[in-house]
């Protein structure tokens, strides 16, 4: 409880929500001492830095760093002619110079241009939206309470819900408001929390090379805690409107932030992460648009 | 002993870091990272440490002895925090050697930094690499 409440001192309401038993997750046989609600115990030396010699795959109530290729796939699947001229619209500024050659890299590499001269929404500060939100620089804490798993995004400060209280998605999910984080219900299968989700909004990007989606995507997300510091996360993209076929992920790697990593001055917990309109702005008039020769 | 295991807890962190250190806003590709950095003194006029990147403004005398108003991109402030640096490692008026690399642009008074040097010689605000990358790929 003490070591809970210490990993989430940024927010005072959710250390109170962490604090309560979880419920969510099955029983793990054997392992840990069990906790109030049928959740097994969290292992010691929690965000010590220190892997624990044992760890309990149900507890991901852990602040996670996303690391590797800032993308869905390499492999792309195929895309609609819808899908390809949503693509092309979108101007990101990851990747190699536009027109660089290939090099057997998937197109989405070779596409970028300065910041001042894209047009990815987030350049203004707008959402992120998920998945992309996963592929930021800063990590992203799961919160598990009783019926509900939060994703705490340290970059933006976002929250996105799973439900986990047995719900089912409305029969006719074309009258959601379509959402940047999406309607999220999740359930464990093993020792997997399985995540599926609709009723996005169609202008945010899958990753950092514009990969686009619409408002039809449905998508599964399958977050598996392989070892003490590390999490995996299988994602199947589906959106007939813009890709033919499923598009399914390579595997993510999250990896546990040690507690040193984010103690600053002796203060522990996420910085403030938001990116505000009126510093990016004034960031963008000062530096951005000059250094992509912008005149606004 | 306290101050020992203080010490391996910076150098774990520092180590750590670099692996998660990323922009934001694809900063790698308005600049010029195929070429040698610019190496300059001169004198800070402000240092903003904000999101979504913290900037440098430092005035730079060229060749012809006049002085020219740079605006130099950092990392975003989480990420240098995180490598141990903060608000006050620069102040305006402090005279400091800079190595960066150039906008694309040409005459664009506007570049990344990889790192600064202070009057005592001691390197902060690490971003960029030292040397330029053939593919132009930096840290973005």
């Amino acid at each position: 409880m003490r070591i809970k409440l210490i990993a989430v001192t940024s927010l005072v309401f959710i250390a109170q929500l962490s604090s309560m038993p979880s419920a969510q997750a099955p029983a793990a046989g054997g392992r840990g001492q069990g906790a109030p609600g049928g959740a097994p115990a969290a292992p010691a030396g929690r965000g010590n830095g220190r892997a624990p010699a044992e760890f309990n795959p149900y507890d991901i109530a852990e602040i996670w760093q996303f690391q590797g290729d800032r993308g869905i796939n390499p492999k792309v699947a195929e895309m609609t002619p819808l899908g390809e001229k949503l693509f092309s619209a979108n101007k990101p500024s990851y990747g190699r110079p536009l027109g660089s050659p290939l090099n057997g890299d998937h197109i989405g590499r070779v596409r970028a241009v300065p910041p001042a001269l894209g047009n990815s929404l987030v350049g203004d500060c707008n959402p992120l939206g998920v998945p992309r939100a996963y592929y930021e620089p800063e990590p992203m804490e799961f919160i598990v309470t009783p019926g509900r798993i939060l994703q705490f995004f340290s970059w933006t400060r976002a929250i996105r819900e799973i439900w986990t209280d047995g719900r089912k998605f409305p029969d006719d999910p074309s009258i959601l408001q379509p959402t940047w984080y999406g309607y999220n219900i999740g359930h464990w299968e093993g020792e997997e929390l399985v995540v599926d989700s609709l009723g996005y909004d169609g202008r945010s990007w899958l990753d950092h090379f514009g990969y686009p989606h619409s408002e039809n995507m449905r998508m599964q997300e399958r977050f598996h805690r392989v070892a003490a510091n590390k999490m995996e996360l299988n994602i199947t993209i589906n959106d007939p409107t813009v890709y033919k076929t499923p598009w399914v992920s390579q595997t993510h790697s999250f990896f546990l932030v040690p507690r040193s990593e984010l103690t600053i001055n002796g203060w522990y917990g996420f910085l403030e992460g938001i990116c505000a309109p009126i510093d990016e702005q004034e960031f963008n008039r000062r530096v951005r648009d000059d250094a992509g020769g912008v005149k606004r | 002993m306290v101050r020992h295991l203080a010490r391996y807890v910076v150098i774990g962190a520092l180590l750590s870091v670099p692996l998660s250190i990323s922009a934001h806003h694809g900063t790698g590709i308005s600049y010029d990272l195929t070429v040698a950095p610019v190496t300059a003194k001169g004198t800070v006029t402000e240092f903003r440490w904000w999101n979504p990147h913290a900037s440098i403004f430092i005035d730079i005398k060229n060749d012809k002895g006049a002085v020219e108003h740079w605006a130099i991109e950092g990392n975003s402030p989480y990420n240098w925090a995180r490598l141990g640096f903060n608000r006050q490692t620069l102040k305006a008026g402090d005279e400091i050697t800079i190595v960066f690399y150039k906008s694309k642009v040409k005459d664009a008074k506007a570049g990344v930094i990889a790192k600064a040097i202070l009057p005592d010689g001691k390197e902060v605000l690490r971003f960029q690499r030292d040397q330029p990358a053939a593919n132009g790929n930096g840290v973005n």
